[in-house]
C-alpha cells in the first residue's frame, strides 16, 4: 500500500505543477491565438456572410 | 440543525456568478458577424492555433459533470479513481507524441468525424456513424444538467434543508467542520454512525426540500437556455471564445480549491492518506485490487480512454479546428496533463470531502449510513458541500462560476458537435441536394433547440441512476465500440470495407441493453470491464470477418481531397 500512496503522491505533484506551468503558458499564449483567430475570420469577409445562398462546402472541396 | 448544510455562499458570491454569465451572452452576440461560412460556425473556420486549442480541448473535457462523477467515485473508490486521469494523460502523451489516427484526420480537413467514413467506405456507413454517434452523444448528456443542479444545490447551501433529514447527536454541534472541525476520532465516528438511526424529516422540511429542488430545477434550465443562447448564436466560433474565457476561470478555480484543501487545518495531504488508510484500506489506493475496480475494468478504460479521445466528437473536433496537422499533434501533447488534472483534482476533492466528513457524527451518517467503511450514500453532494464549507466568501463565487463555466463549455460543445453530425451527416447525406450554407447553420441551430428541450425535460427532471461514470462509460460504448475498429481499419487497413465498417458500427449497439440493466450489474466493476472489452472485441471480429467475406477496392484519399 506504501508503494501506491507514494506513487499517487509523486503523479499529483508532477501532474498539477505541469498542468499549471501549462496555465502559465496557455492563458497569454491563447489570447494570442485568438486575436489571430479574429483576424484569419476578418479575413473571410470576402466570402458572402452566413445570410446568402453559397453553394455548400463538399468534402472534395474542403 | 441547518447548520451541517450550510455553506460560505452569500450575496456577494452570486453577484460574482451573475457578472461572469452575463459576459458569457455579450460573447454570443459579439461573436455572430464572425459566423459567415458551416466552417466557421462548425469548426471556427479551422484557424485556431495551438494555445488556444489545447485550451478548450481542456475545457471541454473539463465539465462540471466530469467532476461531479469524478468526485462521486473518489469518495467511495478513493485514490484508485485516479487511475482514470493517468489514461487521459497517458493517451494524450501517445497521441500527441506519435500523432497516431489524429493526425491524418486533420489531413483530411473535416467538418465532422463521419465525413470520414463516406470518404473511406460509403455514404450509407457515414449515416450510420452518424446516428449512432449522435444517439450516444444525446445519450451521454442526459445526465448533465441533473449533475449541474446537484452541485449548485449544496455548493450555494440550498440544500441546507437537507440537514432536516440527518440525525444530529448533541456532540455534533462540537464537530462542525464549519466551525473547524474538533475531529471526532474514527472510533467514535464509526460508532456512532453505526448505532443511531436516521430521523425522518417532518412534512414542512420535506415541503422547502421540493421547494429548492424546483428552484434549482430552474436555475439549471436557465443555464441551459444561456447555453443555447451563444451556441445558437456564435456556433463553434463562441465556443472557442467561452471556452478559452472558461478554462482561464476554471484553472484559477480548481487552483483556490485545491490550496483550501491541502492547507485547511482538518485536511492536509497526510490527513486525507490517513483517513482513507484506516477506513477504506488498500482498495482506496490500488485500482486492481479485488476491492477496488479490479484489472479487467482498469485495461477496459485505458481501451476507452484512448479510443474516446479521437472518437468523442466534442473533444475530438479539436483536432478538426487546428490550424494544421502539426497543430493538431501538439495539441494533444500540450493538453495532456488537463487530462490528467481533470479527473485527479476532483477525485482529490473528494477524498477531502471524505476526511471532511470522517470527522463529524452527523455527516459521517448521511454520507454512509453503515460506517465509514461502507457503501457511500449520497456521493453527489459530498464534494459540492465541502467546497461551499472550506471556501471563503468572495472566493467561493469565483470557485462556483468556475464550474458553471465547467458546466457550460461542456454543454456548448456538446450541443454543437451532435447537431453538427445530425446536419452535416444524417439529414444533408440522405437530400437529393445538398443543403446550402445558409440552410445548414440554420438546420443546425433548430437541432441545437431541439437537443436542449430533450436536457430539459430527460435531464432536469429525470432521477439519477446510482452509477453515473458506468452510465457515462456505456453511452460511450454504444458509439466508440464499432467506430473503433472501423476508423483504425480505415486508417491502417488496406482491405477494410463497407460491409465490414457497417457490422461493426451495428455491432457497437449492443452497448445500448446495458444501460437498461439493473444497478446490481451496472455496479460491478468486474462484470462491467468484461462487457466493455468483449463488445470491442465483438465488433473487430466481425469488422474483419466482414471485411474479408465482402470487400471492396478502398478509394485511394488522394485522388478525394
Amino acid at each position: 500500500m506504501e508503494g501506491w500512496i507514494t506513487f499517487w503522491k509523486v503523479l499529483c505533484t508532477v501532474g498539477f505543477s505541469a498542468f499549471y506551468i501549462l496555465v502559465l503558458f496557455v492563458i497569454p499564449l491563447g489570447a494570442k491565438d485568438l486575436i489571430a483567430l479574429f483576424r484569419h475570420l476578418s479575413r473571410d469577409r470576402g466570402t458572402p456572410p452566413e445570410g446568402e445562398e453559397t453553394p455548400t462546402e463538399t468534402p472534395a472541396t474542403q | 440543525m441547518g447548520g451541517m448544510f450550510a455553506t460560505n455562499f452569500t450575496g456577494l458570491d452570486w453577484w460574482i456568478v451573475a457578472i461572469y454569465l452575463v459576459g458569457t451572452v455579450l460573447v454570443g452576440v459579439v461573436v455572430n458577424k464572425y459566423i459567415h461560412s458551416v466552417a466557421d460556425y462548425m469548426v471556427g473556420g479551422r484557424g485556431s492555433g495551438t494555445a488556444l486549442n489545447a485550451a478548450t480541448f481542456i475545457g471541454t473535457g473539463l465539465g462540471l459533470v466530469t467532476i461531479m462523477y469524478a468526485s462521486i467515485e473518489g469518495f467511495s473508490k478513493g485514490f484508485s479513481y485516479m487511475v482514470l486521469g493517468l489514461v487521459g494523460l497517458t493517451s494524450g502523451i501517445v497521441l500527441g507524441s506519435t500523432g497516431f489516427v489524429v493526425r491524418r484526420l486533420r489531413e483530411y480537413a473535416l467538418t465532422t468525424l463521419p465525413e470520414y467514413f463516406e470518404r473511406r467506405y460509403s455514404r450509407r456507413v457515414r449515416v450510420t456513424a452518424g446516428i449512432i454517434c449522435a444517439l450516444a452523444g444525446i445519450l451521454n448528456m442526459g445526465l448533465f444538467p441533473k449533475m449541474g443542479a446537484t452541485f449548485i444545490t449544496y455548493a450555494t447551501g440550498l440544500g441546507h434543508a437537507d440537514a432536516a433529514a440527518v440525525a444530529e447527536a448533541p456532540a455534533d454541534a462540537k464537530a462542525q467542520p464549519t466551525t473547524a472541525a474538533q475531529p471526532a476520532t474514527a472510533a467514535d465516528t464509526a460508532k456512532a454512525a453505526a448505532t443511531t438511526p436516521a430521523a425522518k424529516p417532518p412534512d414542512t422540511a420535506a415541503a422547502t426540500r421540493a421547494r429548492q429542488e424546483f428552484m434549482v430545477n430552474v436555475i439549471t434550465s436557465l443555464l441551459i437556455a444561456l447555453v443555447l443562447f451563444y451556441t445558437v448564436l456564435g456556433g463553434m466560433v463562441s465556443v472557442i471564445v467561452t471556452d478559452y474565457v472558461q478554462f482561464v476561470i476554471l484553472s484559477i478555480g480548481l487552483g483556490l480549491g485545491l490550496y483550501f484543501c491541502l492547507t485547511h487545518p482538518a485536511l492536509g495531504w497526510d490527513n486525507m492518506v490517513n483517513m482513507m488508510k484506516v477506513h477504506r484500506g488498500e482498495a482506496a489506493f490500488n485500482p486492481v485490487h479485488p476491492d477496488s475496480y479490479g484489472w479487467l475494468w482498469v485495461v477496459w478504460m485505458f481501451l476507452h480512454g484512448g479510443v474516446g479521445a479521437v472518437l468523442w466528437a466534442p473533444e475530438a473536433s479539436r483536432m478538426l479546428t487546428a490550424k494544421d496537422p502539426q497543430t493538431t499533434k501538439r495539441t494533444f501533447l500540450v493538453a495532456s496533463p488537463g487530462q490528467f488534472i481533470r479527473l485527479a483534482i476532483p477525485c482529490l476533492f473528494a477524498i477531502a470531502a471524505f476526511c471532511y466528513v470522517s470527522q463529524s457524527g452527523g455527516l459521517a451518517r448521511h454520507f454512509f449510513p453503515d460506517g465509514l467503511s461502507g457503501d457511500a450514500e449520497n456521493a453527489a453532494q459530498a464534494m459540492p458541500l465541502l467546497m461551499g464549507k472550506i471556501v471563503p466568501t468572495g472566493l467561493l463565487g469565483l470557485l462556483v462560476a468556475g464550474l458553471m463555466a465547467a458546466f457550460m463549455s461542456t454543454h456548448d460543445s456538446y450541443f454543437l458537435c451532435w447537431s453538427s453530425v445530425i446536419t452535416r451527416d444524417v439529414v444533408n447525406p440522405l437530400r437529393k441536394r445538398e443543403l446550402t450554407d445558409k440552410q445548414q447553420i440554420r438546420l443546425t441551430r433548430i437541432i441545437i433547440i431541439c437537443i436542449g428541450l430533450f436536457l430539459l425535460v430527460w435531464g432536469v427532471w429525470y432521477e439519477l441512476p446510482a452509477s453515473v461514470w458506468n452510465y457515462m462509460a456505456v453511452t460511450g460504448s454504444v458509439y466508440f465500440c464499432g467506430a473503433a475498429s472501423v476508423l483504425i481499419g480505415g486508417l491502417y487497413w488496406k482491405r477494410a470495407s463497407s460491409a465490414g465498417a457497417m457490422a461493426a458500427m451495428l455491432g457497437g449497439l449492443i452497448s445500448v441493453v446495458v444501460i437498461f440493466l439493473p444497478g446490481k450489474i451496472t455496479g460491478n466493476t468486474m462484470l462491467m470491464g468484461i462487457i466493455g472489452l468483449g463488445n470491442y472485441l465483438f465488433c473487430a471480429i466481425v469488422f474483419v470477418v466482414f471485411s474479408l467475406l465482402f470487400p471492396e477496392r478502398p478509394k485511394p484519399a488522394t485522388q478525394e481531397a
